[in-house]
């Protein structure tokens, strides 16, 4: 927990515990005590007190003279004995959900929108795009990648012709989802992850939940599948495939891209800049093997190839020449 | 404890500006896990140079201050960023994405908080609507809900943060799967 998570925690406390009524001199000297001993109490000590009084302004709730507009119209008149009620607005979200949850269940199995002819995505250099898929899941695709997709009764399935996919899968027993990128079969059942296709090499990164692996060819030498879960990743290159662990941060870090953004940490030059040219038509150019080896770190806005160069020439002392679309870093 | 004019002030003029102040530090800094730390070291400044003198204007002062602590920071973590280096030297305080969410009148306040209660976890959610809409003490909805009082105490508790959260940075989601993570990963040095 941080420093500020746990000092609001206490204040919350004291807050809960002058709130039950049962509050002495003393408890309130300690209180005032524990306030002035540091401005970052007190300013957490305003934060909390302050919204705990404004919420005493849902005690309007109790005059039906203020009309609270509920998202769906449920007229369900309903016997309420304060002060043992909920709010009308409560009563009336209850409702409409307990009609959505009959309709659910009355509705026997899963029907898919027909998606039979399938879908073809395509993102340029540097751009972005998030396709919401019929049975609820989503898909983030990031620069230069190609997709297709046909979701339908008979199953889910997506191929990545190209680029780099974020998938967020909604949970379907009965239809497992199916990622075909290149020579590989990437299957789950629910679950967040990411494939990065790089020529004939495949990457998966498990976000969250389980992820199968395994050759799309029947007759192919790798026979076992390769099953992954949260925080790991895996390469495959031909028959191989390396699988390693990841720290919880890398992972977020990895799917910064999401947000337009490229996180390096104790990253290579040569590396970053690899990163930079898959978001941009021009391409940084590093010829020199010791300026490649250049170890940077922080967050980049992935567009703003601009900026990165005026900071390697500001912060690191390096040089650069623009040829076309080419920028050449150097050392001076 | 009496509200002293800088507390009051502090209430009135800071604080709306939450949840602008909470994406702004959210865009500039890659550690979403951080960010209440930040704020909360934001605040501290605030109050800190507003007990010595009161800016004349609070919203350019809150987003300086801000900005201040981010280059600090970075500085001390040896991070280079270009946000840092570049953008918050642009910043446009001008921009609708700083404008400080006003406290919503009459029944946008109430939607405001009717959505912050819906929320809730729902066990919470039926504490934080008996004490405040129904108007019971915390031993009355012990006893209705039959549940210990400490209980109820322990849910106020949980119920004031979520609330205050939803009040003041309304919309902005801080990532709290971040919440719990290793806060001492050594930060990157160049």
């Amino acid at each position: 927990m941080s420093d500020a998570q746990r000092i609001e925690s206490v204040a919350a406390d004291w807050l809960a515990r002058r709130d039950s009524g049962a509050w002495t001199d003393t408890d309130q000297q300690q209180l005032d005590a524990w306030i002035a001993a540091s401005i970052a109490h007190r300013v957490a000590w305003l934060r909390l007190s302050s919204a705990w009084e404004r919420g005493d302004r849902l005690g309007a709730l109790r005059t039906p003279e203020i009309p609270i507009p509920a998202p769906a119209p449920a007229q369900q008149p309903q016997a309420s004995h304060p002060p043992q009620r909920l709010s009308r607005f409560s009563l009336q979200r209850i409702a409409a959900g307990v009609l959505v949850a009959a309709a659910g269940t009355a509705w026997l199995g899963w029907q898919y929108t027909q998606e039979e002819r399938g879908q073809h995505y395509a993102t340029a250099v540097g751009a972005r795009q998030s396709v919401a898929l019929s049975d609820g899941s989503k898909l983030t695709l990031n620069t230069a990648t190609q997709l297709r997709t046909v979701v339908n009764d008979s199953g889910r399935k997506v191929w990545l012709d190209a680029g780099e996919a974020y998938f967020d899968i909604a949970h379907d027993k009965s239809h497992p989802f199916v990622v075909v990128a290149g020579d590989r079969l990437i299957t789950v059942l629910g679950t967040r992850f990411l494939v990065r296709r790089q020529g004939d090499q495949v990457n998966v990164t498990v976000e969250e939940g389980r992820v199968q692996i395994a050759a799309a060819r029947p007759d192919a030498k790798s026979a076992e599948p390769t099953v992954l879960t949260r925080n790991q990743a895996a390469v495959t290159h031909a028959d191989n495939v390396l699988v390693m662990s990841k720290a919880p941060k890398q992972v977020d870090d990895e799917l910064r891209w999401r947000e337009g953004k490229l996180v390096f940490d104790q990253t290579t030059l040569g590396d970053a800049a690899a990163q930079f040219n898959r978001y941009n038509l021009r391409k940084l150019v590093i010829a020199d093997p010791v300026v490649a080896q250049v170890r940077i770190g922080g967050s980049f806005d992935a567009n703003n190839m601009s900026g990165f160069v005026v900071l390697l020439k500001q912060g690191f002392g390096l040089a650069a020449h623009e040829a076309g679309n080419e920028i050449r870093i150097s050392s001076q | 404890m009496v509200l002293s004019d800088l507390d009051a002030w502090f209430v009135s003029e800071v604080l709306p500006m939450e949840a602008a102040l909470t994406r702004f530090l959210r865009r500039n800094w890659r550690d979403d896990a951080e960010v209440p730390d930040l704020r909360q070291d934001v605040y501290v400044r605030i109050y800190e140079s507003a007990s010595r003198s009161m800016p004349d204007q609070v919203k350019p002062f809150v987003f300086a201050t801000a900005r201040n602590l981010l280059i600090d920071r970075a500085r001390r973590a040896q991070i280079v960023s270009i946000e840092i280096i570049a953008d918050l030297d642009a910043l446009d305080f001008s921009a609708d994405e700083l404008t400080p969410e006003r406290h919503a009148a009459g029944r946008g306040e109430l939607r405001l908080l009717q959505t912050a209660l819906d929320a809730l976890p729902s066990k919470c959610r039926r504490v934080i609507e008996m004490r405040k809409i129904d108007g019971l003490s915390q031993r009355e909805v012990a006893t209705q809900l039959g549940i210990t009082e400490d209980t109820v105490e322990r849910q106020v508790s949980r119920g004031v943060r979520a609330l205050a959260d939803a009040l003041l940075s309304g919309g902005v989601q801080l990532d709290t799967k971040a919440f719990g993570r290793a806060q001492n990963e050594r930060r990157l040095s160049t």
